[in-house]
C-alpha cells in the first residue's frame, strides 16, 4: 500500500498476516489506528444520518453570503478537483494550509523560478544535501533513509559518510543536526536572511556572518546538490522569498543545486498543483475576484471577518491556526468533512464523516517532489471525500 | 517547603515543532540545562504566558530543545500562544505553577468565550 501518513507517500508499506511492515512509527500509527475516534454525521450537535448531514451542508452553503472552502491537504486529487468545482459554483474563496505553510515554494517551482528534481534523483545522485529549517526526523521520518542521506544511489555507491555531504541549518540542534559529524556541517542560524547574505558574499569570495565557503566548495565537486526547505526557512525569510530564489539562481551558476519543499501534509502539493492547473494560482483564491491574493488566505479571511460559512475538509483549524484566526471560528458556520472527530468538529454546525485516503479510499496524490502516486487502499468505505463533495456539488 | 523559583518568571524561547508522541495534554519539552537553571524538574507544571494569553504545561526534558528554552509540540496549545509572525518560534515567560496542565477542552472553552 501507499502510506499517506506524510508527504513521503512511501510505496513499500505492506500488510502481511495482520502486521504493518516497513512503515515508520508515524505511518504505523496512521494505518493501525484508522478505525479509532471516527466522526459521525451530525447537525447542530445531534447525530443524524449521512444524507441529512449532507443536505444540511448544502442548505448552509446555499444561504451563505460569503463562504470559503478550506483544507483538502489529505484528500485525493479527485476530491480536490471536486472542491474547486464547488468553489467555482459558489463563486467563493478556496484555500488550503499551504498559504501559511510551503505554498510559496511550490508556486516558485511550478513557475520554474526554483529548479527542482525528484527524490529518486536525490537518492541516486545528490552529494551536498541541505536540510534548511526542517527536521524530517519527526515530520518525514523515512526521508533520510529512503531518499536522501543514507541510501546508496546509482551514482552514490560509497555510503553516506563518504559519498554525501550533509548540511543542517536550524535554530537548534535537532536530531538530524546531531548526524552532522563527518563530511557534514551544522549551522545554528539566528537570522536566515543573514545566512542568505553570507552565501551571496561567499560566492563573491567575501566573508559574511556565517562561514559557508566550505559548503560552496563541496557543492562545486558534484553535478547534483539539493536543498530541502521547511517551515523554519519560510518563516526565517520573513516574506523575502526573492532573496532566496536569487541565491539559488546564483549558486546554480556555480554548481547545480535543486530545491524540494520538505515537511507537509500528504497531498498539500496536490492541492497546489490542482488549483494551479485550474486557475494559475496555488492557494488563497477568490472565484468572485478571479484572482489570488494573501488577503484571500483562509486565515486572513477569518481575521478580517470576511466570511460567514466555511466548508472545512480534512483539517482541524481550531487546533492548527494561531489564536488570531482560531478565535474567529466560533463566529462563522462550519461544515466539517473528516474521517475523524476533530476539535473543530466539536464546535461545527454540520459534521460529515469521510474515509481515510489511501487506507479506505483510492485516487491519486502528489508527493512533495511533484511525483504523482496512485493510492492502493487496503479497506473500503461506502463514502469518501469524493462522494461527499460530489453530492454537495450536485445539490447546489 | 515552597521552592524559591516558584516566585520567579523566566524569559524563554519557545520553538514549535513536531514530536513523535501523540499530544493530548499541554506538554513542554525543556532543555535540561535551562530547566536546571530555572529550578524546574521533569513532571513539574509550569505556566507559560505571552501577552494576555497563558496556559499550564507539564514539563518533560529533551536534549534537542533550544538551549534557552523549550519545544511545544505543534498543537492547539502552541497555536493558542503563537501568532502569524512568530508561528515557529516565539519568546514567552515561564514560571512554576500549581494545578494540572491545560487540556484541549480548556483552550476550546477560552476560544468559545470570545464569541
Ligand atoms: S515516512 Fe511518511 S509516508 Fe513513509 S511510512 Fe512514515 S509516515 Fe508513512
Amino acid at each position: 500500500m501507499i502510506c499517506t501518513g506524510c508527504s513521503c507517500l512511501c510505496d513499500d508499506v505492506e500488510i502481511a498476516e495482520g502486521k504493518i511492515l516497513n512503515a515508520c512509527e508515524r505511518g504505523y500509527r496512521h494505518i493501525s489506528k484508522y478505525m479509532e475516534n471516527r466522526a459521525k454525521p451530525a447537525v447542530e450537535g445531534k447525530e443524524v444520518d449521512l444524507d441529512r448531514a449532507i443536505e444540511a451542508a448544502i442548505e448552509m452553503l446555499k444561504s451563505a453570503k460569503n463562504p470559503a472552502i478550506y483544507g483538502l491537504d489529505t484528500s485525493t486529487i479527485e476530491a480536490q478537483k471536486t472542491a474547486v468545482k464547488i468553489a467555482k459554483k459558489l463563486n467563493c474563496y478556496i484555500d488550503d494550509n499551504s498559504s501559511f505553510c510551503l505554498g510559496e515554494f511550490v508556486e516558485a517551482i511550478l513557475r520554474k523560478e526554483l529548479p527542482s528534481s525528484t527524490l529518486e534523483d536525490v537518492r541516486d545522485k545528490a552529494y551536498v544535501i541541505v536540510y534548511w529549517g526542517t527536521n524530517p526526523y519527526h515530520s518525514l521520518p523515512r526521508h533520510l533513509s529512503r531518499y536522501s542521506y543514507y541510501p546508496r544511489g546509482a551514482k552514490r555507491q560509497r555510503g553516506y559518510d563518504e559519498d554525501r555531504y550533509l548540511v543542517v541549518i536550524d535554530i537548534r540542534k535537532t536530531e538530524i543536526a546531531k548526524l552532522a559529524k563527518k563530511n557534514a556541517k551544522f549551522i545554528k542560524v539566528e537570522n536566515d536572511l543573514e545566512l542568505v547574505d553570507s552565501f551571496m558574499k561567499a560566492l563573491d569570495g567575501k566573508a559574511g556572518k556565517y562561514d559557508v565557503a566550505g559548503i560552496l566548495r563541496e557543492m562545486k565537486k558534484a553535478d547534483f546538490n539539493v536543498v530541502f526547505g521547511g517551515l523554519g526557512l519560510k518563516y526565517g525569510l520573513r516574506g523575502n522569498f526573492k532573496a532566496f530564489i536569487e541565491l539559488l539562481r546564483n549558486i546554480n551558476k556555480f554548481a547545480p543545486l535543486y530545491f524540494i519543499p520538505s515537511g507537509f501534509h500528504a497531498n498539500m502539493r496536490g492541492f497546489n498543483e490542482t488549483l494551479f492547473e485550474a486557475v494559475n494560482a496555488v492557494n488563497s483564491y477568490s472565484f468572485s475576484s478571479a484572482s489570488s491574493s494573501p488577503e484571500f488566505a483562509f486565515t486572513e479571511l477569518l481575521k478580517r471577518e470576511k466570511i460567514d460559512t466555511a466548508l472545512i475538509v480534512g483539517t482541524d483549524p481550531i487546533a492548527s491556526l494561531p489564536y488570531e484566526a482560531s478565535s474567529k471560528l466560533p463566529k462563522i458556520k462550519k461544515i466539517v468533512v473528516d474521517p475523524r472527530k476533530t476539535l473543530t468538529s466539536r464546535i461545527a454546525e454540520v459534521v460529515i464523516p469521510s474515509a481515510f485516503s489511501g487506507i479506505e479510499s483510492g485516487g491519486e496524490m502528489v508527493r512533495s517532489d511533484g511525483v504523482r502516486i496512485k493510492l492502493k487502499p487496503i479497506a473500503s468505505s461506502e463514502f469518501d471525500d469524493v462522494y461527499v463533495l460530489k453530492r454537495i456539488l450536485e445539490g447546489l | 517547603m515552597m521552592r524559591l523559583t516558584r516566585l520567579i518568571k523566566f524569559e524563554t524561547r519557545i520553538v514549535v515543532a513536531r514530536v513523535s508522541e501523540e499530544i493530548r495534554k499541554a506538554t513542554i519539552y525543556l532543555n535540561p540545562e535551562f530547566a536546571k537553571r530555572c529550578g524546574i524538574k521533569e513532571g513539574d507544571v509550569v505556566a507559560v504566558s505571552r501577552g494576555n494569553r497563558g496556559l499550564r504545561f507539564r514539563v518533560k526534558l529533551l536534549e534537542t530543545a533550544p538551549e534557552d528554552g523549550g519545544i511545544i509540540p505543534n498543537s492547539i496549545f502552541s497555536n493558542f500562544l503563537a501568532d502569524f509572525e512568530s508561528f515557529k518560534s516565539f519568546r514567552a515567560d515561564i514560571e512554576l505553577s500549581e494545578g494540572d496542565e491545560s487540556t484541549e477542552e480548556d483552550v476550546i472553552r477560552i476560544i468559545m468565550q470570545r464569541k
